[in-house]
């Protein structure tokens, strides 16, 4: 080849078509992107999440967790998301419609967090308080929690202080030697209290449109599944009654 | 043998126009040499920065502990730090002066507009600083592979624009008018990489939604990656393959199909298959990752084809075997690239480590192994003197094979053995991560073995710089005194 324009044609011709295709094009099929209706509770999907919660979103990107957990659920054939009950539904990109930062994240080297808030949750925990607690617990020793775990400590999210007269409302419950020393106490910092609302915020486990959630049917005879133990998914063979 | 240039081995005679304007080697290396010298200085600080900090973090998955209450040190920040320091610290910088020279050797020219090439590091390698300092802040994109702040990517992006128009208007200028194999793919590469960054940059930028970021973050990293970093180092490979086999690039139109096969389908992988985009993008990918098997394979052929089946040649020269080292990243790169897109694998790899020991394989095997091939070849020519020690050159381009093969293999084969734990109905987090270990062990020490293979051999490139320089000012002092001396005995009289 003698001609640098000839090159220079072929290649911005190569990069423009695939920039209208791969940026131009999901952008075009997204400007419509709006929240679901849910019409059985007549809420929407997704809700815009608390500012404390957004705040946590910053902390999550600041400590760059997305880089040890994800916050995808695959599909069923692609990895056992589904039958591992950790969602109901495969992850789509109405799930992030509302996130400034969006953090999918490429590598589970912790657990998956896209419905945390869910999981982390137990009965009797209706606003989230306890999960918090746990949550704050393992950010700053996750060892306490989980002798294996291979999750760094956050200690520098919590202040570690004098108690003064009456212990902080807020300080830590921590299992013994896991803590400060006596007389002193640990309290989360804010940045602490934002991530450990963004997480318990995580839910998306709601049916959408294009990844509905499958129906749940009574389980009976149906030995040597892999389903989880709640959720039977209904086939397209049965006939209808 | 090694005073034949590329031109003259693939060109006809008839082809070579302007080969009257031709400058001698000589002369072009001495009009490169401080210029890509410098470039290469700063190059290879990112590199043992980089590096040092991906042992740092590679050290830390295995020992969780480690300087945990320091928080600019914790893995996910050194995770953005790494990436950053590897393709921008190091990988564009390196690229862009390697293809500097290589552009003034085949072009038969010296070097026009050196100034614009020290604006471009000094802005470049400052914007990069400023990235690698604003991640370990805290002030990551949130977007793997491409977390650069914004006052540290503006900068770079003009810095960029001003290098890649000067190596342009070097290409324009160019005394031969043939172009070489390794002229297309530098082409592709600098023009690629200028687009799509300062596209990405911009979109980041200006629109507020979180789901285009992470469009034009799956796009740009494929963008770098395949149609930056990739071509880049098949300029090279390019280059340095017919000097070191005696051979050249042969069958021409089997390379000609392989640029623009690789230039029309490249773009279009990339979208992992678990990604939250629509259907048709992810189907869309899977298609192109596999038929870019095509235009790579034909690349490996016409690699094959050049050394005529005698890749024994290579092992002679540092150099050789650094950049068949590249190759050979580049051939199992695009096997498992295939490989990984097959539904019951996907399954069990993606969301691993495996993801982040291909991500290493491309910048690492395929592209780090051709460049540092090329520094080899280089840095010799520029100094005018060969390396300390020409066995240890041998040493640091077995040791850095070594080394990639280490990290590389164990991130992949962890990555297979945590996927497979996790798909286990009841495996807990830390079963899963057990799982991985040992692997991430092997691929920790491959991390640490790499950063003193670069350590060594920045020190050596600092080292002939440093002579280099000495050759080049101590014979001007000298004249300096003697005029003086002689200008005092005149005043005297």
């Amino acid at each position: 080849m003698k001609h640098g324009p000839f090159i220079l044609v072929g290649l911005l011709l190569a990069s423009a078509s695939s920039w209208c295709g791969m940026v131009l094009a999901p952008l075009v099929q997204w400007r419509d992107l709006q929240p679901e209706k849910d019409e059985g509770t007549a809420t929407y999907y997704p809700s815009r999440r608390s500012g404390l919660a957004e705040q946590g979103s910053e902390v999550y990107r600041a400590m760059g967790c997305f880089h040890c957990h994800t916050q995808i659920i695959r599909g069923r054939g692609l990895g056992m998301d589904l039958e591992k009950g950790l969602g109901t539904r495969r992850s789509v990109a109405i799930d992030f419609l509302y996130d400034h930062t969006v953090m999918p994240g490429e590598t589970r080297l912790g657990p998956d967090l896209a419905n945390f808030g869910v999981r982390s949750r137990k009965a009797g925990d209706t606003n989230g308080a306890l999960a918090r607690r746990s949550i704050l617990v393992k950010l700053f020793d996750p060892r306490s929690v989980n002798s294996a775990s291979i999750m760094p400590s956050y200690a520098h999210l919590f202040e570690v202080r004098k108690i003064s007269r009456t212990p902080s409302p807020e300080a830590l419950v921590l299992s013994p030697g896991a803590g400060a020393q006596s007389g002193f106490e640990v309290v989360p910092k804010p940045e602490a209290i934002a991530l450990a609302a963004y997480l318990t915020s995580l839910d998306s486990q709601k049916s959408v449109f294009v990844a509905p959630v499958p129906k749940p049917v009574k389980k009976g005879g149906e030995k040597g599944t892999n389903a989880s133990p709640s959720v039977v998914v209904e086939t397209h063979s049965a006939p209808p009654k | 043998m090694m005073t034949t240039t590329a031109t003259e081995i693939v060109s006809t005679p008839d082809d070579r126009s302007g080969e009257h304007d031709r400058v001698l080697p000589g002369e072009i290396d001495a009009s490169c040499r401080w210029t890509v010298l410098a470039l290469f200085v700063g190059a290879l600080f990112w590199l043992v920065a980089a590096s040092g900090l991906q042992a740092l973090s590679s050290v830390k998955l295995l020992m969780p502990g480690l300087l945990a209450p320091w928080e600019f040190l914790t893995y996910g920040r050194l995770e953005g730090a790494v990436s950053c320091g590897l393709v921008f610290g190091f990988a564009i910088p390196a690229l862009m002066a390697l293809l500097t020279w290589i552009q003034c050797r085949l072009g038969g020219q010296s070097l026009a507009g050196s100034l614009g090439f020290w604006i471009f590091g000094s802005m470049w390698n400052l914007g990069v600083l400023g990235s690698v300092l604003g991640i370990l802040a805290g002030d990551g994109s949130g977007l793997a592979w491409f977390e650069l702040p914004l006052y540290g990517a503006a900068p770079m992006a003009a810095a960029y624009i001003v290098g890649a128009g000067v190596l342009l208007l070097n290409v324009k200028l160019r005394a031969v008018r043939e172009m070489h194999v390794s002229q297309w793919f530098l082409l592709l590469a600098v023009i690629w990489f200028g687009w799509a960054f300062t596209v990405a940059v911009l979109l980041n930028q200006t629109l507020s939604s979180g789901l285009v970021h992470l469009l034009v973050g799956y796009w740009f990293k494929q963008q770098m990656f395949f149609m930056t970093l990739l071509p880049g180092a098949l300029a090279v490979v390019f280059y340095v393959l017919p000097k070191v086999a005696e051979a050249p690039v042969r069958p021409r139109s089997l390379v000609l199909f392989a640029f623009w096969t690789f230039v029309f389908i490249g773009p279009w992988g990339g979208i992992p298959q678990s990604a939250p985009l629509p259907a048709w993008m992810v189907s869309v990918g899977v298609v192109a990752s596999t038929l870019v098997l095509v235009p790579i394979l034909a690349t490996i052929l016409t690699v094959y084809e050049t050394l005529g089946g005698n890749c024994g040649s290579l092992r002679k020269t540092s150099e050789g075997s650094l950049v068949m080292g590249s190759v050979l990243a580049l051939a199992l790169f695009a096997v498992m690239n295939w490989v990984r897109n097959w539904s019951g694998v996907a399954g069990v790899v993606e969301l691993s480590v495996f993801s982040k020991g291909m991500s290493l394989l491309l910048v690492l095997g395929v592209c780090g192994l051709g460049v540092l091939g090329g520094i080899h070849h280089v840095v010799p020519k520029l100094t005018h003197s060969q390396w300390l020690q020409p066995s240890w050159a041998r040493i640091h381009g077995t040791a850095s094979i070594l080394s990639v093969a280490a990290v590389v293999a164990g991130l992949i084969l962890a990555g297979m053995f945590q996927g497979l734990q996790s798909n286990k109905l009841g495996s807990t987090a830390s079963e899963i991560a057990g799982a991985a270990r040992p692997m991430l062990a092997l691929s920790a020490l491959g991390c640490l073995s790499y950063f003193l293979a670069q350590s060594a051999l920045f020190g050596a490139v600092l080292w002939q710089s440093a002579l280099a320089c000495r050759a080049c000012c101590v014979p001007c002092l000298v004249d300096w005194a003697k005029d003086q001396r002689v200008e005092k005995a005149e005043v005297g009289r």
